[in-house]
This record gives structure tokens, sequence and C-alpha cells, in this order.
């Protein structure tokens, strides 16, 4: 058929045959080429006869110029025959008008695509048949589509260019990129200006600052273009040069041409065009290093008198009245713009100036809090996001005169905008009494109206309580005689006592003063609501320790003894009195606020984002929580903590956008920040003068969490580089030195397992390309100085705390993320499974497992207070191979008391790969080595049979 | 060439929008309104001034209204029935369909409330009508060899527009009423940049700087949603068009945001006829209600129920949209008499207010008591709240259009004379262009730049559409890229475009413009070669290889030998 085809083809295209004939020749051409299943040699051939057609048609463009197109279809589709198509199309490129563009048109695609698995880029095929005389006369083409055309291949070039192949050289390529840029045609010039674009994006920060000079002079003349189009890549363009000029050397040098470009773009915001108003927005929220009053300008539509102290403006040639004139306001007329494309945008761009500068984001509040009225849905949730932004920047002073509208919300009919709302709602800090009292009324009629959002509303009350624990002091009598009627039963069914109850646990827990003010009573109505305020509360602690924290204040017999005190220790001290939002507020002046901000400009979530620039953001803020380091050594726990929980939040905040991929990643961060966290606690703990014997058992627990963090880190991530895995094993190694210093000495046990990490650490560094730090030498020194056997000699502790260093994190590479979820369906406080006491009593839960080999041991761990059982997971048993991977387990679980109603706990273990060093004293029947969770542990509710 | 430009009503005041322009021999009239505070011969323009004789047919070539406010419109049927001016006149569409409405409104209110004597009849209006041309927007038409216009987006009410008109080279825009900020139901004014020699802008807020609408919204919806959540009724008492659907959609929207439940009533008459044309209309209203109007048209209010009389006095929170709004009778006295007694109940009041009528009386302090007549009075117990939407643009967005379209003159009208002069001063300095605000019946003369004409060769055209990068890459020949980078070789890349051209003037033709290749053969005369001995000293000869290095033939023959 091919064949035949083929022989066809060649008979039709003869010369002498029709010209019907030939263009249906053409056709079955393309049918040839395009198909998947021809052959190699029958597209080649096909290719082969088309360009020998060529030379046989000379001047008859009907045949010609789909000839052409055709070609370049098949050269894109069939990279091997590109080079002889290039050979055959370049003789065209000097030809007359349309052969000319079709020409470039071809070698644009070409250029355009990237051939499969590897090869030689389109580029550098053309780049060995085009040189720079002919592009230039093909860019000096009096003819606009070959111009355009020519653009296209340029601009596609400098996108794909390997470092050693270009087809110009920067200055001609920018030459020609500026020439036509302010061409008669707006298509070439908008192609132009893409190009600039693309060309500085490549250049990148090493590029000359006179160059930025002239790309910017450029933008700036079109922004009186006549197409709406050019206008909009101009300010894209003008945008991209300001962040260079602020990325550069000079940035200091650079603040009042700063100034002048928000003003330009800010004039822009007032253009007429909704595309271009887009555009403005969007870069304006980019701008940096801006002066205060230049920013604040921009939310007033009045003039506003310039400061006697700056004389940035009349420095700069722009007339100082129409300077101030054209940013005044371009924010109130943005927030009130007729698309709400722009609304939003502008709302958003808001929230990241709002960063710069206190008094910009007091004044934005004002507008901000308008527009929660907004008519279009999309604006009121940017707006509520661009508040929780600024929450998280500590940049949200609300005021009582916003409450209103704010607190209006929560009544909104939109479920998201509710929601978004009580998120913005948890971080606030509200400014007196009154509009405490109002917002926990408004709170309360909303769980009213809405119960099935109990849980995020007590979510919210938890925040507040514990954020506001001063006015919630003043207010604890009035609460108290509202819900505790002098004698009989407190009714929980009712939503306003539930509300209240909370917001008392929540508020004395994490002032504990206040316990002694309240009510044993209040704390036992707690104890039934356990499990529905938990996970409120859950933040930092779990449902077990918040039931031994109210059980041992309600008095209460707990059932786990033991671990009553030592919860209810760790309770208090996992929530230290830390308001969120009232920190001493920052008191860097200007420019190191604007410094900062570079930092933050990349955490910044965008609806846009690309996996790339999550993973940048994501990379930024680990930078973040490195540099807290310093921070955490010399005892300034508050400041760091202060910055590794805003890097928390930043990350949850971009897990509202992150899918896939990067969700690994990410899961890795928010580990890596956790950890951190821990052991900046740890190191609070461990000063030398301050060492008590309370503070023991919570070091033991932070120890043990660590650990089991540090594993999933080291386990849990499969696909991790060397530098990671070393990392890793670095701060597993620091926990052991923290656990030496508790101790005080090495138990033969532990000194192995010391020993194996360290020679995986040298394993990995021999192989790897880093060296062991100075910290894991010293250490290793140590442990050879103390031999085997229980070692006499202390280890020299805090000199190798002295030594730690913790180093920027290097990533590499993508790796995947072993998690698992798990639930029992239909479970829950209202529907206990039933359970005859002393006999077994079967379960069944589905599970879902993420990334999981068949070589991994899982285990389903089920407590109910002291007594354990493991299960084992045998993961060929359950089908599919895939990613995620579904199943049921139904397992009885034996050691059922004898109680009314109890509580199992369960969750997903896995076991670390063995290392040889196995601790004998493990429970035989459960895992062998060291283990870590891989999801929450979740709560399944059981009741004896005739309870029911 | 010059602009005449006669103000004849609007001129430093607010009402009978009027002005007569002249530009290249065409005398267009914008606008043709009444004034509404006078009931004597200042109720409309003088338009005696126009023509002497009363032929305005040859006097005028058109005249084009650019809204249906009767301050734009009121004169119209006036003037074309009972003054006889039988020449085309042009309004959009949405203003032919609502202006009838309208002026009959006020011809009844003129007769049948206050017995006048009628100055047009029923039968006036409809006549009136049929000569309306309707205008789209951004259509341009040609009312004749050498007149175009072109109608822009104004905001303001619906269908109102501002006016693009030129003659010749010389062109200029007539605002009209507009907006520059969003409402709920209408977009913002939108216009191209063009080149202008003139703008009459109106300039009612000529100082005012308004803040953001969204205040002004949220104060309303405050004092509503309070009133009504402490069961009393709200009583809103507007002008039939525009407002009344601004303040319906803000509500409709914020009910069904805030589940509300309560009732929210029309009165009927004009409201209701409006309320169909405005869903006809939809093409002219906002963003918004344009790109929701596939799933349900805004204007079929959801929360509005029928309303009849029997529900003045039921029980129970409610809000009811009245006519007219200044309470000065009619429906909504009917219901303020029943409703202001009770401290729960609230009405709103516009912005502005005539004097004499109730809604002037409960603006000018808080009065407890209103007499009506001598036997009638009512107590006033009810909250009041007075509105602040205003259709008109502030001082800001008036500066923003004038810098926008940076025309080479301005006249402002429309607006109160000590206000306009502030602005006019803003204008001059500021922007640094040429303002006026003239009285009623004064004439600017408004110079214009004179353009001559001239052709151009398709090749010169050519050569101008791009640019040359050979001479470029020749100009730079050890221009390497590893010097550059240096501030010396990037200023070379600067954009410095010349176009170079000879222009031919002949007697009889227009002058033409043509490339240097051309130029030999416009001239009809062959090319000569003038070669040249090189027998002089050294120096001279350095002098001649520069002479020669200038590529390409010489400029002109014959005379070049002799520079030499
Ligand atoms: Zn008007």
């Amino acid at each position: 058929m091919e064949r035949l085809l083929l022989e066809r083809l060649e008979l039709h295209l003869d010369p002498l045959s029709d010209e019907r004939r030939r263009l249906r020749a053409l056709a079955s051409a393309r049918a040839l080429i395009a198909n998947p299943d021809s052959s190699d040699s029958t597209c080649s051939s096909a290719v082969d006869t088309l360009i020998r057609s060529l030379d046989a048609h000379p001047g008859d463009p009907a045949f010609l110029r789909p000839a052409l197109k055709l070609l370049g279809e098949a050269a894109v589709l069939h990279r091997p025959v590109a080079p002889s198509v290039i050979a055959a199309v370049r003789p065209f490129l000097k030809g007359g008008k349309c052969l000319a563009a079709d020409a470039v048109a071809v070698l644009a695609s070409i250029a355009e695509s990237s051939p499969e698995g590897g090869g030689e880029g389109g580029v550098s095929l053309l780049a060995s048949v085009l040189d720079e005389h002919l592009l230039l006369s093909l860019a000096s083409s009096p003819i606009s589509l070959v111009r355009s055309r020519i653009l296209d291949l340029l601009v596609s070039s400098i996108g794909r260019a390997q470092s050693s192949v270009s087809l110009l050289r920067p200055h001609l390529m920018l030459k020609i990129l500026l020439g036509l840029a302010v061409d008669l045609y707006p298509l070439v010039r908008r192609a132009a200006l893409d190009g600039i674009m693309a060309f500085c994006e490549v250049a990148g920060s090493d590029i000359d600052s006179s160059i930025i000079d002239c790309c910017y002079d450029c933008a700036v003349e079109l922004f009186r273009d006549e197409d709406e189009l050019v206008r909009s890549a101009a300010v894209r363009l003008v945008s991209k040069c300001g962040q260079m000029f602020a990325a550069s050397k000079e940035r200091t040098a650079n603040t009042e041409r700063m100034d002048v470009i928000f003003v330009q773009l800010c004039s822009m915001a007032r253009d007429m065009s909704m595309k271009v108003r887009i555009e403005a927005f969007l870069a304006l929220g980019k701008v940096q290093l801006v002066a205060e009053n230049v920013l604040l300008q921009s939310l007033s539509k009045k003039v506003l008198g310039i400061r006697s102290g700056s004389k940035t403006i009349t420095k700069c040639s722009v007339n100082e009245s129409k300077f101030s004139l054209s940013a005044a306001g371009a924010f109130v007329h943005g927030i009130e713009d007729e698309f709400y494309e722009v609304r939003t945008i502008a709302c958003k761009s808001l929230g990241m100036l709002a960063t710069f500068s206190i008094q910009f984001a007091d004044n934005a509040l004002n507008l901000l809090m308008d527009m929660l009225n907004d008519d279009a849905e999309a604006v009121r949730l940017q707006t509520l996001q661009t508040l929780f932004h600024m929450a998280t920047h500590d940049r949200l002073m609300v005021q009582e005169k916003h409450m209103d509208m704010f607190l209006g919300l929560l009544a909104d009919i939109s479920a998201l905008i509710r929601r978004a709302a009580r998120k913005v709602l948890q971080l606030m800090m509200l400014p007196d009494i009154k509009t405490f009292k109002f917002t926990i009324d408004c709170l309360i009629t909303n769980l009213e109206t809405y119960p099935e959002e109990e849980e995020d509303i007590f979510f919210v009350l938890c925040f507040i309580g514990k954020n506001h624990g001063n006015f919630f002091a003043k207010l604890a009598k009035e609460f108290t005689q509202e819900i505790v009627p002098s004698y009989g039963e407190l009714s929980l069914d009712s939503p306003r006592v539930a509300a209240i109850v909370v917001l008392f646990i929540s508020s004395c827990i994490s002032n504990e003063h206040l316990t002694c003010n309240i009510p044993v009573a209040i704390f036992s109505y707690a104890v039934s609501l356990a499990g529905r305020i938990s996970c409120p509360l859950g933040n930092a602690t779990n449902r077990h320790s918040l039931m031994a924290y109210l059980c041992h204040h309600s008095e209460i017999p707990f059932s786990d003894a033991a671990l009553k005190s030592e919860m209810a220790e760790e309770m208090c001290h996992s929530w230290p009195l830390r308001n969120v939002i009232s920190q001493v507020k920052v008191k860097e002046n200007m420019l190191s606020m604007n410094e900062m901000a570079t930092h933050l400009e990349h955490s910044q979530t965008d609806v846009e984002q690309t996996d790339e620039e999550l993973m940048q953001s994501i990379q930024s803020i680990l930078e973040k929580v490195v540099e807290t380091w310093p921070l955490i050594k010399s005892h300034c726990s508050h400041e760091a903590r202060r910055t590794l929980r805003t890097c928390k939040e930043e990350l949850e905040m971009i897990a509202w956008n992150v899918t896939g991929s990067l969700s690994a990643l990410l899961e890795f961060a928010l580990q890596y920040v956790q950890i951190i966290q821990l052991i900046a606690e740890m190191w609070e703990k461990l000063q030398p003068k301050m060492s008590h014997i309370v503070g023991m058992i919570t070091l033991e627990v932070l120890l043990e969490k660590l650990n089991m963090a540090l594993r999933r880190m080291r386990y849990g991530f499969p696909g991790l580089s060397r530098e990671v895995e070393c990392h890793i094993i670095e701060l597993t190694l620091l926990g052991f030195v923290f656990r030496l210093c508790k101790v005080g000495a090495c138990s033969n046990f532990m000194l192995k397992k010391l020993q194996a990490i360290i020679s995986r650490a040298e394993f990995l560094c021999v192989e790897g390309s880093s060296k062991l730090s100075e910290f894991a030498k010293e250490l290793l020194r140590s442990c050879a100085k103390g031999g085997t056997g229980e070692t006499s000699q202390p280890f020299p502790v805090y000199k190798l705390l002295e030594l730690f260093n913790l180093e920027q994190v290097p990533f590499a590479g993508r790796f995947r993320c072993i998690k698992a979820e798990l639930q029992v369906l239909g479970n829950d406080s209202e529907n206990p499974l039933p359970v005859v006491s002393g006999l077994p009593v079967g379960i069944t839960f589905q599970i879902t497992v993420h990334n999981i080999s068949n070589s991994d041991r899982l285990w389903l761990r089920m407590a109910v207070g002291v007594s354990v059982q493991y299960v084992f997971l045998d993961l060929c048993q359950f089908t599919g191979r895939d990613e995620v991977r579904s199943f049921a387990v139904n397992t009885p679980f034996y050691a059922t008391p004898k109680v009314p109603s109890f509580l199992l706990r369960a969750c997903i273990l896995m076991e670390c790969p063995s290392e040889n060093v196995t601790d004998q004293k493990k429970d035989q029947r459960g895992p062998k080595n060291d283990i870590f969770l891989l999801c929450e542990e979740i709560d399944v509710y059981l009741v004896k049979i005739d309870y029911r | 060439m010059a602009i005449e430009c006669l103000v004849l009503g609007a001129g430093q005041e607010v009402g009978k929008s009027c002005v007569v322009v002249s530009i290249g021999g065409k005398r267009i009239m914008f606008d043709c309104g009444m004034h509404m505070g006078y009931l004597d011969h200042r109720r409309y323009p003088d338009f005696s001034l126009i023509s002497e004789t009363g032929d305005f047919n040859s006097a005028l070539t058109c005249i084009i209204i650019t809204h249906f406010h009767l301050d734009h419109v009121g004169a119209l049927p006036y003037f074309t029935e009972v003054r006889g001016y039988q020449g085309p006149i042009f309004m959009t569409y949405p203003t032919k369909a609502m202006a009838p409405l309208m002026l009959e409104d006020y011809r009844k209110v003129m007769v049948e409330r206050r017995g006048e004597e009628e100055q047009f009849s029923h039968d006036h209006i409809v006549d009136c009508m049929k000569k309306v041309t309707t205008l789209d927007l951004k259509q341009t038409v040609q009312v004749d060899k050498d007149l175009q216009i072109r109608a822009y987006y104004a905001g303001h009410v619906l269908g109102a527009a501002m006016i693009y008109a030129k003659v010749g080279d010389t062109a200029m825009v007539y605002t009209g009423d507009y907006n520059m900020t969003p409402d709920r139901h209408l977009g913002a004014a939108q216009i191209d940049r063009l080149q202008l020699d003139l703008l009459i802008t109106e300039s009612t807020y000529a100082t005012t700087i308004r803040d953001s609408k969204y205040a002004r919204e949220r104060e309303f919806l405050k004092a509503v949603h309070k009133c009504i959540s402490g069961g009393g009724k709200v009583l809103i008492p507007t002008f039939a068009l525009g407002r009344a659907q601004e303040l319906c959609i803000l509500l409709d929207d914020y009910w069904e945001r805030m589940n509300l439940k309560i009732p929210i009533y029309f009165s009927a008459g004009l409201t209701i006829q409006a309320n169909k044309y405005y869903k006809m209309l939809i093409g002219w209203t906002s963003q918004k209600i344009k790109d929701t109007y596939a799933i349900r048209n805004t204007f079929d209010f959801k929360h509005v129920c029928p309303f009849d009389r029997s529900l003045i006095n039921a029980s129970g929170p409610c809000v009811l949209f009245a006519t007219p709004g200044m309470i000065s009778g009619g429906f909504s006295l009917e219901v303020f008499k029943q409703w202001a007694p009770s401290e729960k109940n609230l009405v709103t009041l516009p912005g502005y207010c005539v004097a004499g009528t109730i809604g002037h009386k409960l603006m000018s302090g808080k009065p407890t008591r209103i007499d009506i007549d001598k036997d009638t009075h009512i107590d006033v117990r009810c909250q009041i709240h007075q509105l602040s939407f205003s259709p008109h643009t502030d001082a800001k967005g008036i500066m923003d259009l004038v810098e926008f379209l940076s025309p080479k003159h301005v006249i402002l009208v429309h607006g109160e004379k000590p206000k306009m002069a502030t602005l006019k001063g803003r204008i001059q300095s500021e922007l640094g262009i040429q303002c006026n605000d003239p009285a009623n019946n004064e004439t600017v003369l408004i110079p214009t730049t004179q353009n001559v004409k001239i052709n151009a060769t398709k090749m010169f055209m050519r050569s101008c559409s791009h640019a040359d990068f050979h001479s470029v890459k020749n100009s730079l020949p050890c221009l390497s890229d590893s010097s550059f980078g240096d501030s010396e070789a990037s200023n070379l890349v600067r954009n410095e475009k010349v176009v170079e051209g000879i222009l031919v003037m002949e007697k009889t033709k227009t002058a033409k413009i043509v490339c240097e290749d051309e130029f030999l053969q416009t001239l009809h005369v062959e090319e000569h070669k003038v070669q040249f001995e090189y027998s002089c000293p050294a120096e001279k000869c350095r002098e001649q290889v520069s002479c020669q290095s200038n590529s390409g033939p010489p400029p002109s023959d014959g005379n070049f030998s002799e520079t030499c």
C-alpha cells in the first residue's frame, strides 16, 4: 500500500501533470508522512520526492507554498529528514514574498521542535545552515510576514539554545530585537518584545546593566503604543527589567529608578485595555525596593505631599506633580475595576507589597476590608487569601471598624469563603475586648447556622482562645455563669455551651495561670468533648495527651496513670505562650525589610505557578529554615521558632496548590521544618546553666519524636540523593549527641548503633563527592576513644554541639514519598463498633499506601491503653503495583478490655531496613527494627455490646 | 482652520447641556437639554444664537444626544417640533428607547400635576423620535462627505456615550456625562487613544476626589441590614432609571450571599417598564452582567416580589423601592407618611434633593415633624440614610481622561463655576494643556494646526516600515562579543531610526516624498556619473575618499561635482 502510494506520488508530482493532480498528490504525501505507521524509509522517500518536485516547479507559488508547509511538518515529525528539508528550503529564503515567509516558517517550526530521545536540537541544525548575514537580511526584509516569522525563529532559538549553539551573537540578536520593537506592524513589535524578554531571561543575572537600560527604555517607549497587546508585552518587559535592576549589584543605587518604574506601572494600571491592566497589576506585585511614600501614593487618589526627606523624586526627570498624579490611587482604581480578573490580581499584588511596609499594610487593609463585599466570589476569596498572607507576615493589624464587614463573611453563602474567612480569623489579633466578645458571638451564631462546619469553627475558637488569653481571663467569669447552671446538668448539645467550653480549654492550655480560676466542672465537661476538640487542638498535641490533660485537671482517674502526668507536662510545654501575631513588631527599616522580601517573593503562591516555581519557593523556604541555625545556636530560640513557624505556615499555604509530583518535596520540607523545630526546642533545653530535672521527661519525649521524624526522612523518601542522605545522617548523629547529653554516658548498644550510622555516612562520602563534616569526624574520634564496653570517659558533648553546623539541604533529582492513609469506615464517636468484652473484635481498616515496594515491611499497630498488638501487612497479597494501592484489611484485636467503652488507636508503621544492630529487648511479635509512622494515629471507637 | 465653540447651556452651571461646535464648515449641536430649575425662558437654550432667521436646517449639520437625562435631551422635541429643526439627529439605541419615557413622564408631571401650559405634546415626542438615527458603540458614521462621528462607552447611565467627531484633520470629543469607575450595572467609560484638537468634558465633580465605591456600598448595606434585622421597613425613594437598578442589584446580590429572606418590592409604573429595557440592552451593561447573562439575567431580580398596596401596612420587615426619588409626591410620599413615624424604619435619600421637596427637608437637619400642608403633618421618627452614589466621574477621573487623551485644548462644561476654575488651573499647570470654562452663550475660538497632505511612494513607505540591520553590522565591524557588555558598545544598540527621502513639489500636483532610488526616475532624467582624476595633494585625496564612501548614488545629479 505504501509503495503504491509512493509510486503514484512520484507520478503525479511530475511537472507535466495538471495542477489538480499535483495538489492531490500533496494530500497523499501528507497522509503518508502524518501516518504514524508509515515506515521511516517511506517517509524519507516521500520527502525526497517532494524536494525534487520543488525544483521542478519554479515560480509556481500555488504548488510551492503547500509543498513547503508539508516539508516543514515532515521535518518536525521525522527528525532524520530535517537536514535535507533545511537544505531544500534554504534557497527559498531569498525568494518572492510569500515563499520566503513560508520558508522561514518551516525553519521556525524546526527550531521550535525538540527531537525525540535526544539528538541534535533544531537550533543547532539551523545554526549550520543559517549565517548571520542571511539572518540579518531576513530581519530587514520588506515583507512583514518574513520579519514576524524570523522573530519566531529567533525567539525559539533563544529559548532552546544550548549554551554552545546560538544563531547570532548576542549583540546582533539584541540589535535585531530592539530594531523590530519599533516596527510598523504591531504583530512584529509584540513578537520582538517577547523576544527581548526571552533574551533577558536567558541572559539571567550576568547581563550588563546598560543593556537592561536599553531594553527598559525600549519598553517604556512602547507604553503609549496604540496596540493593547504591544502595551501588555511592554509592561511585562518593564517588570522584568525592574526585577533585574533590583537583583543587580548596584541595587541600592537603583532605588530611585525603582520608584520611577513603580509609578510608570501605576500609570499603566489606568490603561483603557483590560489586558494591559492585568499585566500592570501583576507587575506591580513584583516590584521591590520602592520608597514607602511612593507606595502609599498608590493607595490614595489624593496627591499626598511628598515628604521633605526624600529628594528622590525631584532628581528624576519626571515632572513632580505628574509623577504623583500617575501613581495616585492606582490600587483604588484596581480594586473597583470592572473586570474581576483585574480586581483579583490587584488584590493579590496589594498583599505582596504589604510585606514591605507596615504603613502600607495598614492603609491597604482599609481597601481590602471593603473588597470583602465584592460581588465576585473569586475576588472575595483572593481578598481573604491576601489577608491570610499578610497575617503570616505579621502585617495584619485589624481595627474595630473592620470587624463588622469581616465577620459578615462568616455568613457568606459560599462554604469556600466561610472557610477562608475562618482561616484568617485564626491568625488575627483582635484589637480589644469588645471585638473579642463580638467575634465569639459571631462564631457561635455561625456554629448554630452551619453545624456541619463544627470542626472548623472549633478550630478557630481554639486559636482565638489561646491567642487572647488576657481578654478571655477578663470574661471568664461571665462565660462561666452563662454555661454552668447553679445546679443540674450542663447541656453539651447546645452549640453555644460547646463553643464556650472549647474556648475555656484552649485558653487554659496556653495560659496555665488561668487554670486555677476555672471550675473543675468545665474540665470534666470537656472530657466528653475531647473527641470533637482534639483535632482542632491537635496542632501541637494529640488526642491522647489532651485526654490526659483534661483528666488531670478534672480529677477523673485516667486509665494510663503513668502516662498521665508526663503527657500533661508535655501539653504545657508544647503550648508555650505563642501568640501568633502579638509578637514584637519588626522594627527593621525599609531597606532590610525589602531584602527580607526578596525571599518572601519566592514563597508567594500563585495560581498559575508552575511546578518549577513551586519547587523554587519550597527550596527558598528551606533555605530560610537553615538560616535560623545561627539564631538557634545563639539561644535566640524565640526568634528562630517564630521564623520556623512562618516557614511552616508558608509551606502549608503552598500545599493548597500542590498536586502530583511536588507533594513529595512538600512533605519532605514539612518534615524537615518539624525536625529543625524539635532541634531548636531541645537546644534551648540543653543550655548548661539551666539543667533541671523537670525538663528531662520532656526531653525524652522530644528525642523520641525527633528520632521518629528522622527515620521517616531517611527511609520514607526513596530516591533521595546521597547528599541529602548525608545531611539527614548528620542530623541523626546530632540526635545521638542530644541523647548523650541527657544520659551523660553511652551504652554499648547505643555505641554500636552510632558506629553503624557513622560508617554508613563514611560509605556515602567515599562514593559521593561530599566530605564528612568536622562534627562527624570528631564524633567518630570520640567513639573510637571510648572503645568498646561501657565508656568511662564522658563524651565531649558540648564541644561536639559547638562543632555542629547546619548546612543547606542539597536537592537534586526527583524522589518519592512513602505515605499511607488509614480509615475505619463509618466509625466515629456516635457510631462505635460493638464489642463483647474479653473476646476478640474484628475491625476492617481501609488502607491506602503510596510508593510502597513489595520489599518494604509494613505493620499495623493497634493499641488500647498499654496493650499493643502488631499485624504484619504482607504487601504481596494486595493487588496492584502502582504508586498508589488501596485495600481493606480485616483483622482481629484480641485484648479487649472489660470496660463499657474504649478507644483503640491505630496506625501504619514501616520498619527501617535492617542496620544489623537490633535491640533485643524489643517485643518479639512486633517489628524487629526501628520503625516510623506512615500516617497520623487514628481513633477507633468501640463499645461493649450490651451498652448499646 | 479653527474650531468655534458656542456654549448654549451648561456653561459654568449644571443643566440644559447644549454646545454648538463648528469645525471645518460643519456645525454640530451636542445635546439639547432643558434646565429643571427654571420655568421661564431660561429653561431652554437660547436657540436664536444659532440662527437669527430661525433656519436651523441650514445652520446645523446634525444634533447628537449623549444620553437620556432630561438635562441632555429635554429640549429636543421642542427644538424639532416647535422650532422646526428637521435635520439629522443621532443617539444610541438605549437612549432612543429610554428618552421618550423620560420626556413623557416629564410632560405629564408638568401638565397634569402642576397644570402648566405644555411645551410639547405627546405627539411631538413621538414625531421627534421618528427623526432619530441610532448609533452603535465604536461604529464610525459618515454623516456627510466630510463629517465622521463615532460613539464610545461612557458609563453614567444605560446607553450614555462620548462622541468623537472628525472633519478633515480636525478632531474633537464631546464627553457628555461619564463615569470613569464602573458600578454594579454599568461599566467604566472607555475610549481609544485619539489625536484630538479639542476635548469638551463635563466637570460636575471638578474638585471632589471620591474614595472607593465599596465604602459607600458598605454603609448602605449596613444601614439596610441593621434596619431589617431589627424588624423595620426600608423605604428607598429613587428615580426610576439607573439608581433604582443599581441599588436593587446591590441588594439582590447581598440578599443572595447572606441568605436573607426578607422581601424586596418595586413599586409599579415606570420602573417595571425600565427594567424591561434593561433586560434587553444587556450589551450596554457592566462586564459582570454580560458574563452572567447567559445563566441568569441580573435584572430578573431573584428576591424582588410583586408589590401591591395592601402590603404597605403588612407586618414584618421589607424593602421598598418607590418613585419619585425626592419624595416630592406620588407613591414614595404615600408610603413615607405611613412609615416615617416608626423609629424602627429607615428611609434612604438620594445624594441630591431639590429645595422644597421633603427629601430636601429631611437632608437639612433631622426634623421631627414635617408639615405637608395646613392640615397634614408627619411625625418623623424613622432613621435617615443619605446615599452618596453618583454616576459622574470625580476630579481624578477627569484628569485621568484628559491625560489619556492629551488633546491640544480642553473646554469644561456642566459644573459649578468656582470649582471649574480650580480644575481649569490644574489642567493647565499639571498637564500643560490649554483650558477654557466659558459661561452660557459665550463662544470660544480654538486654533487648530494646519496639516499639509503629501503623497508618498510605495517604495518610500516600505523603506520606513523596516530597519536595515546590515547597515548596523557594517558600522560595527570590529565589535566583538567580548566587548559586548561595555556601556559604550551597548549604547550603539540604542535605536535611532532615520528615514531619508526627497520631497518633490511640482506646480499642480500634491507634494510627494520619494526614495533616493526613485528620484531620477521621477524627474525623468538620466543618471550621470562624474569621475575624477586624482592629481591633487594627499590630504585632499583623503577628503575625496570620504566623499566616495558615502554609499549610494549622489542625491541629485549635476551639482555634486562642484562641491568637491
Ligand atoms: Zn446625566
